[in-house]
C-alpha cells in the first residue's frame, strides 16, 4: 500500500491533482474572508469618497468642520448638502455634485479621472458656482509612489501643490487656466505658477494635464445641462 | 540550532538586507515615511511567518517541480489577508501605502526564507526564522526611513520635530537618498561585525 502510494506520488499527475488542491483551498480562504470583509471595505469607501467631497467645502459651511466629523456622521452630511448629478461624455459617465446649503447654491464638484504615473488617478475638485474659482480638490484613488506621487492625496497643509490651487483663477474669459510647475523650494511669484511635488514631476503634471482634460470635456457639457435646467 | 539562535541568526547574523541583500525594492520604495515603513514591516512580518509556517507544513507533501509556484500561491494569499485587512480596519493606511502591500509577494525576502529554511525545516522553526526575517527587514526600513524622514521633511511619524528653521533635505525625499543610506548602513554593520569575525 505505502508503495503504490509513493509510485502515485511519483507519476506527473500528483504534482498536477496537488496544485489544483492547493490552488482550491487557498482561494476558497481568501474569497471567505474577503467576502466577510466585503461590505466593510466598500463602506469605508463610500464615506472616505462623501467625505472627501465635503471637506472641500469645509471653508464655505461655517456649523461644521468636515474634518473632525466622524465616519458615521458623513452619510447624514452627505445627504443634507450634496446632490447627485451624471454627466456623459465622449470618456465615460462622470459624476458631479451640487452643493447645497438652505437652498443656496455653494458650489459644484466634478469627479475626473486620468492618468497618473502608475497607473489611474481619480479625483474631486470643487468650484464655486460659476465655476471661475477652483475651490479646492481632493485625490481620492492612486497607485502612485508612496511618499513620492502618492503625496498627492495629502492635505493641503502638507502638500504645496494643493495649497497653490486652492482659490486659484481656474476659468478666465471661459478659459482654463495654463498652470505652470515650478520648484517646491521656489515661492510662487504669479497666481499660474504651482509648485510641484518634490522628487514627483510625473504624477504633479499628470494631475494637471487630467484636470484641464477632464474639465474642458466636462463644463461645455455642464453648461448644457445648466442651459436645459439639470 | 536552539530556536533563540534561529531567531538571531535570521533576524541579525544572516539579515536579509544587510548580510543577503534581498528587499531592496521596496527598502527603497518605501522608506521615506516612518508609518509607512512599520506598516510595511509589519505586513511582511505576517505574510512571512506564516508562509514559512504554511509552506514547511506541507514539504513533505509539495512535489518539486511546483514547489516555487505554491510558494508563491501561498506567500500571495497571505499578503492579499494582509490587504484586505487594511482595507477594512485601517482605510487611510491602506491608501497611503497604494500599491506597496501587493508587492510584498515579489519581496524577494519572503521566497528566500521559503526556499532556504521552510522548504527543509519543522513548521515551528520556520516560523520563528520567517518572524526573525520579518523583523530584520521592518528594522532596516525603520532605521533609513529615520533618517530620511528626519531630514527630508523635519518630521518623524508625520509629527514635526524640527523647527522652522530647519531647511528640507529634497534629496533624502527621493529615492537615490535610501541607495546612499542603505549602502552606509552595510558598511558600517560589515566594518563593525562581519570584518572583525573573518
Amino acid at each position: 500500500m505505502a508503495q503504490e502510494k509513493k509510485l502515485f506520488r511519483e507519476t506527473a499527475l500528483y504534482p498536477i491533482i496537488f496544485m489544483v488542491i492547493i490552488t482550491v483551498i487557498f482561494v476558497g480562504l481568501l474569497s471567505l474572508f474577503y467576502n466577510s470583509e466585503k461590505s466593510r471595505i466598500d463602506d469605508n469607501q463610500e464615506i472616505l469618497y462623501y467625505r472627501q467631497i465635503l471637506e472641500i467645502f469645509n471653508d464655505k459651511i461655517a456649523e461644521v468642520d468636515f474634518y473632525e466629523i466622524q465616519d458615521d456622521q458623513v452619510l447624514e452630511f452627505k445627504d443634507k448638502y450634496l446632490m447627485d448629478f451624471e454627466l456623459t461624455s465622449e470618456k465615460g459617465l462622470r459624476r458631479y455634485f451640487k452643493v447645497v446649503d438652505n437652498g443656496l447654491v455653494l458650489g459644484y464638484c466634478f469627479d475626473i479621472i486620468g492618468a497618473g504615473l502608475w497607473g489611474t488617478m481619480k479625483a474631486v475638485v470643487g468650484f464655486e458656482p460659476n465655476l471661475e474659482t477652483l475651490i479646492d480638490f481632493n485625490v481620492y484613488e492612486q497607485v502612485e509612489t508612496p511618499g513620492l506621487g502618492g503625496r498627492i492625496a495629502e492635505p493641503a497643509d502638507k502638500l504645496n501643490l494643493r495649497a497653490d490651487l486652492k482659490g486659484t483663477r481656474f476659468l478666465d474669459s471661459g478659459k482654463i487656466t495654463n498652470y505652470k510647475l515650478i520648484s517646491e523650494s521656489s515661492s510662487p511669484d504669479k497666481s499660474n505658477e504651482i509648485r510641484q511635488i518634490t522628487g514627483a514631476t510625473i504624477t504633479s503634471s499628470s494631475f494637471l494635464k487630467m484636470l484641464n482634460q477632464e474639465m474642458s470635456i466636462l463644463i461645455p457639457l455642464f453648461q448644457e445641462e445648466m442651459a436645459k435646467g439639470e | 540550532m536552539t530556536k533563540k539562535q534561529i531567531f538571531i541568526n535570521s533576524a541579525f547574523t544572516e539579515n536579509s538586507i544587510w548580510k543577503q541583500v534581498l528587499g531592496i525594492c521596496s527598502s527603497l520604495a518605501v522608506t521615506n515615511l516612518l508609518l509607512n515603513s512599520l506598516v510595511m514591516g509589519l505586513g511582511v512580518i505576517f505574510a512571512i511567518g506564516l508562509a514559512s509556517f504554511t509552506i514547511s507544513l506541507i514539504r513533505d507533501y509539495t512535489p518539486r517541480s511546483v514547489r516555487m509556484m505554491v510558494q508563491i500561491l501561498i506567500i500571495a494569499a497571505y499578503v492579499i489577508i494582509v490587504d484586505i485587512f487594511l482595507k477594512a480596519y485601517y482605510p487611510a493606511i491602506s491608501k497611503s501605502l497604494g500599491p506597496y502591500v501587493g508587492l510584498i509577494i515579489t519581496n524577494c525576502i519572503l521566497m528566500g526564507r521559503a526556499e532556504a529554511f521552510a522548504s527543509k525545516n519543522p513548521p515551528i522553526d520556520s516560523f520563528i526564522d520567517g518572524l526573525g526575517a520579518g523583523l530584520g527587514y521592518t528594522l532596516v526600513l525603520l532605521l533609513i526611513a529615520f533618517v530620511r524622514e528626519l531630514m527630508g521633511q523635519g518630521t518623524l511619524f508625520g509629527m514635526r520635530v524640527l523647527g522652522d528653521w530647519w531647511v528640507n533635505w529634497s534629496i533624502m525625499v527621493m529615492a537615490p537618498s535610501a541607495f546612499f543610506l542603505l549602502a552606509m548602513l552595510i558598511w558600517i554593520i560589515n566594518t563593525k561585525f562581519y570584518q572583525k569575525k573573518q
